[in-house]
């Protein structure tokens, strides 16, 4: 593990998922993401529901979350594991399109951990990618017996 | 008329010093004059003895009811009415009070017509003070009430036009505030879903540029750096126009603030940037002014950075902030010695992305004074240009004083 935790990306936009990972994959960081399309599937993740029923459980050591997704968005997901006990420590870092000020005011009312504006220059992009990674997924500490198990893809 | 009658008459007016033949004769004076009154009433008149039976009437009743004179007298006055026992109850009040006023009541015509009325009815005596019957006058109100129904009609008329205007101002403002959701919502997916494309191909742009530069022909890097190149301008494009909606949408926080405070501000990001350029900066002390800081420190980034940016071909650039203090207003207005303007375009300056110079000369979207435009206009203000090709620029706006209240 080399003391890198994993990462959920709640991620609708297929290119936004390649382009996030190649990103990680700059930072050595890709193999420790996984990888959801909407909200629902996020909080299945989460709940070890549904197609991830057997998936090893623990909490993830970040989950990176875009706003607008179909079926449910990062806000209502947000607002789920805010108030769920046994994910509400997780640190979330909302990284999204939207620069709305009802969205910067939503996410920080529910109690993110950081908003990171998607820089149209795929260098700044791939910076940003990297500083979250490396700030999040290395240097942060989580709290005690959450975010150290890992799980199998 | 019975005999009594005509004494009761003859009292009246006092007869008394005259002789009997004289007398008689006045007294047959007397009852044509007094008959004539009655019957030149317009006024449906009635005597009706204490039995309740009618003893007499005037032609105007004979109108009214649509029965003679003949078949009137000795039948029940409360016949020909519409609610007999509210006749009887007047009737009674008359006898007990000596007399009723505006007694509403409607005479039902023969023909099945309904007259509105308002009775006065007294009683009348004998010369030993006994009561005899009611004497009662009736006056027709049907007009009045008409007219009373007609207004009534038409201020219900009114109110409900009035209602239905209210109705229609209700919808007016709803559909306005859904205009305004719709439109916030439009801005949203623009900021939102035209940015992803955007950041999509400048992804796959530089993707290719770095894994595969060994391997692409010149040409090939050539049209990479051009998409590159139009996407950052797309995205430029797309941020300046969801910050001039988001001016038009946001509510002006209007505050009493320093002008020096917010052009100072504005003057150190804009040093910050220039550093290698050799600017002097001539600047006035400005009023206190009454608007919102956080547009106004648009307004000046505007201004000063578009002075400092067509003063780019100047050796030494030249920028004058000054204030005019004029009766209501002041008048602000920076002054560069760059490329300026011909002033047949001046009315375009303001225009949203409206652009007087090429844009591999000077680059921007021509959204800057819009919002300057826009600004000022919501603060009550105008903005205008005076410039020369070759010979610099000024540009002015205009901002009322702070009300005194």
């Amino acid at each position: 593990m080399n003391g890198l935790r994993t990462i959920l990306l709640a991620e609708n936009n297929p290119k936004d998922v390649e382009l996030t990972l190649e990103a990680m994959t700059e930072n050595n960081l890709a193999n420790h993401i996984f990888v959801v399309k909407d909200g629902v599937e996020a909080l299945e993740f989460l709940h070890c529901e549904g197609k991830y029923k057997h998936r090893k459980e623990g909490n993830p050591a970040l989950i990176l979350l875009d706003i607008k997704m179909p079926r449910m968005d990062g806000i209502e997901v947000l607002r789920n594991i805010r108030s769920d006990s046994a994910l509400k420590r997780i640190p979330v870092v909302v990284l999204t399109s939207s620069r709305e000020e009802k969205d910067l005011f939503n996410t920080y009312e529910l109690g993110v951990n950081a908003y990171v504006l998607k820089p149209v220059d795929f260098k700044q992009f791939i910076e940003a990618v990297k500083q979250i990674g490396s700030f999040w997924a290395v240097l942060n500490e989580l709290p005690p017996e959450r975010g150290l198990v890992a799980w199998e893809k | 008329m019975k005999k009594g009658n005509k004494s009761k008459v003859a009292t009246l007016h006092q007869m008394t010093e005259v002789t009997l033949q004289d007398s008689e004769e006045n007294l047959r004076n007397a009852y044509h004059y007094t008959r004539s009154l009655i019957e030149a009433s317009l006024d449906p008149l009635v005597t009706i003895n204490a039995e309740g039976k009618i003893s007499d009437v005037n032609l105007a009743t004979e109108k009214a009811t649509g029965f003679p004179r003949k078949t009137l007298i000795g039948t029940d006055f409360s016949d020909y009415f519409t609610e007999p026992e509210k006749a009887r109850i007047g009737f009674q009040k008359t006898f007990e009070n000596g007399s009723v006023i505006d007694y509403p009541l409607s005479i039902r015509h023969k023909s099945n017509k309904i007259i509105d009325v308002i009775y006065n009815a007294n009683v009348y005596r004998n010369e030993q003070g006994k009561v005899l019957g009611v004497f009662a006058a009736a006056r027709d109100i049907t007009e009045r009430n008409r007219v009373k129904e007609k207004r009534a009609a038409e201020l219900i008329i009114a109110n409900k036009e009035l209602a239905f205007q209210n109705e229609e101002k209700g919808k007016r403002a709803a559909e306005l505030i859904s205009a305004n959701k719709e439109l916030e919502a439009f801005s949203y997916s623009v900021s939102h879903d035209l940015r992803a494309p955007l950041r999509h191909i400048n992804g796959y742009v530089d993707l290719l540029l770095s894994r595969f530069y060994d391997s692409l022909p010149d040409k090939a890097r050539h049209y990479l750096d051009n998409i590159a190149d139009s996407s950052r301008q797309m995205g430029t494009l797309i941020d300046d126009l969801l910050q001039f909606s988001r001016i038009g949408r946001q509510e002006t926080r209007l505050v009493e603030f320093d002008m020096n405070t917010i052009v100072h501000e504005v003057l150190v990001s804009i040093k910050q940037d220039n550093q290698e350029r050799n600017i002097e900066w001539c600047i006035a002390t400005l009023p206190s002014v009454y608007g919102d800081k956080a547009m106004f420190h648009l307004v000046w980034t505007n201004l000063l950075s578009n002075a400092v940016k067509f003063t780019r071909t100047r050796e030494k650039t030249i920028i004058e902030i000054n204030v005019l203090d004029e009766n209501d207003v002041f008048i602000f207005s920076v002054h560069d010695n760059g490329v300026g303007f011909d002033m047949q375009y001046a009315q375009k300056l303001f225009g949203v992305f409206q652009r007087l110079h090429p844009i591999d000369e000077f680059e921007g979207t021509g959204i800057g004074l819009a919002n300057v435009h826009h600004i000022v206009l919501r603060h009550g203000g105008q903005t205008w240009a005076v410039g020369e090709p070759d010979k610099g620029a000024t540009f002015y706006f205009s901002l009322p004083k702070i009300k005194e209240d």
